[in-house]
């Protein structure tokens, strides 16, 4: 038990809060201070995110496929695997999905069932590349830390070729694919804004992890073998859980992208992901690992994001600086963390850090042995 | 294969391998003391973009080199002084850091000099590029190339024989023992952190001469493939520049078969996937053979639960 899981959960809400907050005030700072127009870009930043229903709406559909990867990441994290493949299961998803929907075309498939097999098939292909670092890591001891990456930069790569250029429409200026026809395109909610059932998608992932984690024998397994391997090994919980957690951070992934593809882009572009998983990342490490809380975080990161993006088409801001804030937030998340905080889980990243290889070492002695806990 | 072919695929090994190898051997100080820096990453970027900014402002390429040393020892400063001195977790730290480098980079850009893309800085394109590119001899590699050698020997011999090294060492490995002897764990573990920083920074320098430019997102994963060669090399400094020339070697194969096959180009971008993927499996099949290799040797209490 550390201090975090003693304090009160409100305590931590209020903490998580200050950490946003004073990111605002220093987003606030930098948009004054690196602006000739401090008052134009002031409002860029923090007013025009939400200057009409048009705005608010996408704002909400660029928050989808983040929460989705953090509500992945929220999983792995709990089991105490670092997931850093985010992007690239992100990017197989894209792909998945559009693949999907190319085949599904000509056959004049019932929209229900073109959008079910697109978000399955890209699903599966994120839960099928995170799996490979999981199994790879109960096989060898490798760390999923290490592997996850590795194998997301390869698949990034690969996605980026074939999206750019071996399944890239003819004739297109852009490197994408073909659009996706409107009828195979997920439900667009507030027209003419994107947002599109991404967002309810999204926040059903959310909620759907939040069940497993708090209320089921899977989410306490998945809760143990994060805090402590050797105990979860001794009190006969199999080191399948931990790669059950990160298949299903995976597949949330793969979600992801495909939330992209179906949702506000309306087909495969090469590069399309950027950053989405590192955001995802980064939101469920502010959220405490909170699939919950990461809804709230989600949109905090795209209003951000909205907010650079306006500062560099109204003021001269840098449509990057949105980075900053988000460094700034997890900073703070994490050093607020000094009485007990919100990145509990992170905590033990540091443990594992040191033991790193150790770590491997500690697997195999559990299946040797048993475990001496 | 001819003769001129082996010599640029050397060369360009070694271009490719240097920078990666630097910021590996100040990661492996980070790794060694107990507290992992992740943020190898974002002190390239930095480093290579203060390296384009500052060497192009001073027209000096050394200048420009100690400049990117120094900012990517001063991201490092900021995750030292989070997870070390505010007991923040150090893996989350340096997750913010590599966030907060291409926003930072991009940002003083801007107001600085008006651009937010590629930062041009022909002052420091002195000598032939650290990259992986083809149609040059092995020892033709620039001043910048040399000052990376040098690091990563000065590091790796500080790592293994310096007071320094053997201090950082014992804090990671028996930390009331570093107690007992009066060594003050926190402290080296810091300057744990500065060293990968510094190293980091010099390597995104030279990357930035390589191109004679800063270009956003140039780091490209180097920062996290050197975490790898810390791990894949056994954390001991021989071990991980081997990893690096290891990746350094796929990466120049992979460019060399992109360059022959780019008149079929459709199937060279693929080619691009093949270093990290052949990577991992170096790195899995690495840690299945330790596994099995340690545990036909006694049973091993003596570590006790780490997390």
């Amino acid at each position: 038990m550390t201090d975090a899981d003693a304090a009160p959960r409100s305590s931590r809400a209020a903490r998580r809060a200050l950490a946003l907050g004073s990111a605002l005030v220093l987003a606030a700072l930098y948009a004054a201070a690196a602006s000739r127009e401090p008052l134009k870009a002031l409002y860029a930043f923090f007013a025009s995110p939400f200057a009409s229903g048009y705005a608010i709406f996408s704002l909400i559909e660029k928050a989808a496929p983040i929460l989705a990867c953090a509500a992945g990441a929220c999983l792995a994290l709990r089991a105490g695997a670092f997931n850093l493949g985010g992007e690239g299961q992100a990017a197989v998803g894209a792909l998945a999905s559009a693949v999907a929907i190319e085949a599904m075309t000509p056959t004049g498939a019932s929209p229900v069932l073109a959008i079910a097999v697109a978000l399955g098939a890209a699903a599966l292909a994120g839960a099928v590349l995170a799996w490979l670092s999981a199994a790879a890591e109960e096989w060898s001891g490798a760390d999923i830390m290490l592997t996850s990456f590795l194998l997301s930069q390869a698949a990034i790569a690969a996605v980026d070729w074939a999206v750019g250029t071996a399944l890239r429409e003819e004739g297109s200026n852009l490197l994408a694919m073909a659009r996706v026809p409107d009828a195979y395109r997920l439900p667009r909610l507030a027209p003419p804004s994107s947002l599109s059932a991404a967002a309810p998608a999204s926040l059903a992932a959310a909620l759907i992890a939040l069940f497993v984690l708090r209320g089921t024998r899977a989410g306490l397994e998945i809760e143990l073998s994060g805090r402590n391997r050797d105990f979860a090994a001794a009190v006969g919980i199999s080191p399948r859980v931990r790669s059950g957690a990160m298949t299903a951070s995976g597949a949330l992934g793969g979600l992801a992208g495909a939330l992209l593809v179906l949702g506000q882009a309306g087909r495969a572009i090469k590069g399309m992901t950027g950053g989405v998983g590192w955001d995802g990342l980064s939101v469920a490490l502010i959220a405490g690992t909170d699939p919950l809380a990461s809804v709230p975080a989600a949109l905090f990161f795209s209003w951000l994001d909205a907010g650079a993006r306006q500062g560099s088409l109204i003021a001269d801001l840098s449509p990057d600086a949105s980075a900053i804030m988000k460094a700034a937030a997890l900073f703070l998340v994490t050093a607020a963390a000094i009485g007990g905080g919100a990145a509990r889980k992170g905590r033990s990243a540091s443990s594992r850090g040191r033991g790193m290889d150790r770590a491997g070492d500690r697997g195999a002695a559990g299946e040797a042995q048993g475990s001496t806990g | 294969m001819s003769a001129d072919m082996i010599a640029d695929l050397a060369a360009s090994t070694l271009g490719a391998a240097a920078p990666i190898a630097a910021a590996a051997l100040g990661g492996l100080f980070t790794a060694t003391a107990g507290s992992l820096s992740v943020a190898l990453e974002g002190s390239i970027l930095v480093g290579a973009f203060a390296a384009a900014a500052v060497g192009q402002a001073g027209q000096s390429l050394a200048l420009g080199m100690a400049a990117g040393a120094l900012a990517g020892a001063l991201l490092s400063l900021l995750v030292a002084t989070a997870a070390i001195a505010l007991r923040a977790d150090v893996f989350v730290a340096g997750l913010a850091a590599n966030v907060l480098a291409p926003g930072a980079a991009s940002a003083i850009s801007q107001a600085v000099f008006g651009t937010k893309g590629v930062l041009p800085a022909e002052a420091i394109a002195v000598g032939a590029a650290p990259s992986a590119s083809i149609g040059r001899s092995i020892l033709d590699q620039g001043p910048a190339f040399y000052a990376l050698v040098g690091a990563v020997i000065l590091l790796a011999v500080a790592h293994s024989k310096s007071v320094f090294g053997l201090r950082v060492r014992a804090s990671g490995e028996g930390e009331d023992a570093a107690r007992a002897a009066g060594i003050s764990p926190d402290r080296y573990r810091f300057a744990a952190h500065l060293v990968s920083g510094a190293a980091s920074g010099l390597a995104g320098a030279a990357l930035a001469c390589g191109v004679a430019a800063f270009v956003p997102g140039m780091s490209a994963g180097r920062g996290w493939i050197a975490l790898v060669a810390v791990y894949l090399g056994g954390r001991k400094p021989a071990g991980v520049a081997l990893a690096c020339l290891l990746f350094g070697f796929l990466l120049a194969l992979s460019n060399l078969a992109q360059g022959l096959s780019s008149q079929a180009a459709s199937g060279a971008e693929l080619l691009q996937a093949m270093p990290y993927l052949a990577t991992a499996i170096a790195f899995v099949l690495w840690k299945r053979r330790e596994r099995q290799a340690r545990s036909g040797t006694a049973h091993r209490g003596a570590n006790g639960p780490i997390a």
